[in-house]
């Protein structure tokens, strides 16, 4: 049986549960108190909750029970979007707010909604203008700058 | 002495024109963000959040309150037009909004919706002002061991009233928990699930995994689906204002009904956890229920979006009263203000009843103020809201995710915030898309604290027998009660109330 997303899911949950109650083992008695009494009953919950998700898998394979997930073009999709989250991530880590953002703005509108230039441009000036009006001047905020940016403009 | 401080509470929200400016922005911002179906009032206010930062704590709550206070009137505008719920409470608002709009009474339905839910909001503010002479005393008494158990029985609520699935919904909210306790130990001064990270040695940020857990899996799932969010027929969209103003003079004709909804969606809100869903579904049946004709309901009955519309706005000042008194969130969209309150420097809890008066008493101006404004801004620019559901939604999705880094970086001003929120990020879409219930989340997130140190205390002063102090026995039948009113629930199956998922 191939594992689904559903299932990692579930499984992902286990782990932290369990790998959270393992940790607090290892802590004071009144430091580990409360997480082993929430985290041993979350660790049995997310074992009942797999053995769920298997039942209801087994059930698909067999035809029994309707597939709730979607096909190969969700999937597809999906890794779209994780990697513009990827690409928004590690533009505003490398190069900040003010840099990174209007562009990648620009370029999501520009690629992945396929707007035109004008409006693609538009969007990240108006990201920009926000950033810079709204954030800098009227609220006075420090925005992250990256961590690249500082090196090269020292 | 209580009518001074409530007049000068009036004079400080309504003569400053700072705040007035602040709530007079908010209600069309949450108007919008109601209307276009997906974003909703969670999502609006921790899009917000960034925004609020270096406000004094009134201003910044007033934005933020008024702000939240007017989502379902905005919600309500795709459910009377499209037959497009705006949030899910407003989805109730269909079953008869939507017949009225294609039998060409599109006009008299909002008339209706917007009245009523002014209404509901104005009773809802007053009947949170009602109940603080009752609530303090309560608040006051409170000991530990009732904290901890109202923890609990807040966890318990939101689980077994999200989606389908009692065990996902605990886990979900025992998740929020232990995310809740990776910090220094208070009482031990241990690092507890800290990886020797300093950022996190004050606690996971909750602006960040409400950022996380909501606003991410949100827009990946926009993008997945692609194109305009209401794919709808514009036809039943026409309307004038002589309707709007009909359907406004039948909230009066159905008087009665609009006090008695209000009043039972306040009671509903101030219930943790019971939250939109049930306020609204429960006012409707009770309009089905006390109407001569009820055969016209589901047909284009008028009471049928005047109960569920007041029972939307007046559950708002309801479920301020455990947030801002108990620290517990009557919904989740007050859990996510908690946080922001918190960010504000405003400390819900028993405290607020003795040092912060003033405040609760602005905020509950605030609230009435928004919902009476909502009604004049939507006659101002009544046809451009029914254009806000033809907004593309992809064209929204880089400026919120723009908006939630940002969120996340300012609420610590750490840069390793952003790691978390691409990484809980997700693990939210996941969760959303296998049907994990995320309220739940948030509740125990924030409650997760709460619980750890209020059970210290109680089995400090009086060992494992606080259990049995009659308080607490109180709420461990409510606990149960609600446990065994989901079993009861998913045994019928005649009424399904999907809180959010």
């Amino acid at each position: 049986m191939t594992l689904n997303g559903r299932l990692l899911t579930t499984l992902v949950m286990l782990a932290i549960f369990a790998g959270m109650s393992v940790m607090a083992i290892g802590y004071p008695a009144k430091a580990r108190f409360l997480p082993l009494l929430v985290g041993i009953p979350g660790t049995v919950m997310c074992l009942a909750q797999l053995l769920m998700d298997l039942r209801q898998t087994l059930q698909e394979r067999t035809g029994r029970a309707e597939v709730e997930t979607g096909g190969p073009a969700d999937l597809a999709r999906e890794a779209r979007m994780f990697l513009w989250l990827g690409i928004f991530f590690v533009g505003i880590m490398a190069f900040g707010f003010l840099y990174a953002a209007p562009v990648v703005v620009a370029a999501y509108l520009r690629i992945a909604e396929r707007e035109s230039w004008m409006t693609s441009i538009l969007g990240g000036v108006g990201a920009w203008a926000i950033l810079y009006v709204v954030f800098m001047q009227v609220l006075e905020l420090f925005l992250f700058e990256g961590l690249i940016t500082p090196l090269v403009l020292g | 002495m209580e009518l001074e401080r409530i007049l000068s509470s009036l004079l400080a929200v309504a003569a400053d024109p700072y705040i007035m400016l602040l709530i007079v922005i908010a209600v069309p911002i949450g108007m919008f963000f109601g209307a276009i179906p997906g974003l909703g009032g969670k999502l609006g206010i921790v899009l917000l959040i960034p925004f609020v930062f270096g406000m004094d704590p009134l201003p910044g709550a007033a934005f933020l309150l008024a702000m939240h206070a007017v989502v379902h009137t905005g919600g309500s505008i795709p459910s009377i037009l499209f037959g497009v719920p705006g949030t899910g409470p407003d989805a109730a608002t269909i079953v008869d909004g939507y017949p009225m709009a294609k039998r060409g009474e599109a006009g008299r339905a909002l008339g209706a919706m917007l009245c009523a839910s002014g209404v509901g909001g104005v009773i809802g503010g007053l009947f949170l002002a009602a109940m603080l002479p009752v609530l303090r005393p309560v608040v006051l008494s409170f000991s530990p061991a009732e904290f901890f158990l109202l923890a609990i029985l807040g966890i318990t609520f939101v689980a077994t009233l999200s989606g389908d699935s009692l065990l996902k919904g605990i886990i979900i909210g025992m998740f929020g928990m232990m995310l809740g306790f990776v910090a220094l130990d208070p009482f031990t001064g241990q690092q507890r699930f800290t990886f020797g990270q300093l950022f996190l040695w004050e606690g996971v940020d909750v602006i960040t995994a409400v950022l996380a857990i909501f606003a991410i899996p949100e827009m990946i799932s926009l993008g997945v689906k692609g194109g305009s969010i209401a794919q709808a027929s514009p036809d039943t969209a026409r309307y004038n204002l002589r309707q709007v103003i009909q359907g406004m003079g039948d909230v009066f004709r159905h008087f009665g009904l609009s006090i008695r909804t209000s009043i039972i969606g306040a009671v509903i809100g101030m219930i943790p956890g019971l939250g939109g869903d049930a306020a609204s579904w429960i006012c409707y049946g009770h309009a089905v229920q006390s109407s001569k004709t009820p055969e016209r309901f589901g047909k284009g009955a008028v009471e049928g979006v005047i109960a569920p519309e007041t029972a939307n706005n007046s559950k708002e000042g309801g479920s301020l009263l455990p947030t801002l008194f108990f620290g517990v969130p009557g919904s989740s969209g007050m859990a996510i203000m908690l946080g922001a309150l918190v960010m504000l420097g405003i400390k819900p809890g028993p405290m607020i009843a003795l040092e912060g008066m003033d405040l609760v008493w602005a905020l509950i101006w605030v609230l009435m103020i928004a919902n009476i404004l909502a009604v004049f801004m939507f006659l101002l620019c009544a046809p451009a809201f029914g254009m806000l559901t033809y907004v593309r939604g992809g064209m929204l999705i880089p400026f919120v995710i723009t908006l939630a880094f940002l969120g996340a970086y300012l609420s610590a001003a750490a840069w390793q915030n952003l790691v978390l929120l691409a990484g809980l990020g997700v693990f939210g879409y996941f969760l959303k898309k296998y049907r994990w219930p995320r309220p739940p989340f948030v509740i125990g997130l924030v409650l997760g604290p709460i619980a750890e140190d209020s059970l210290h205390k109680a089995l400090l002063i009086w060992g494992p027998s606080f259990f049995l102090r009659p308080l607490s026995l109180v709420f461990i039948a409510l606990i149960l009660a609600s446990i065994g009113f989901y079993f009861w629930r998913m045994g019928r199956q005649t009424m399904v109330l999907h809180y959010d998922t």
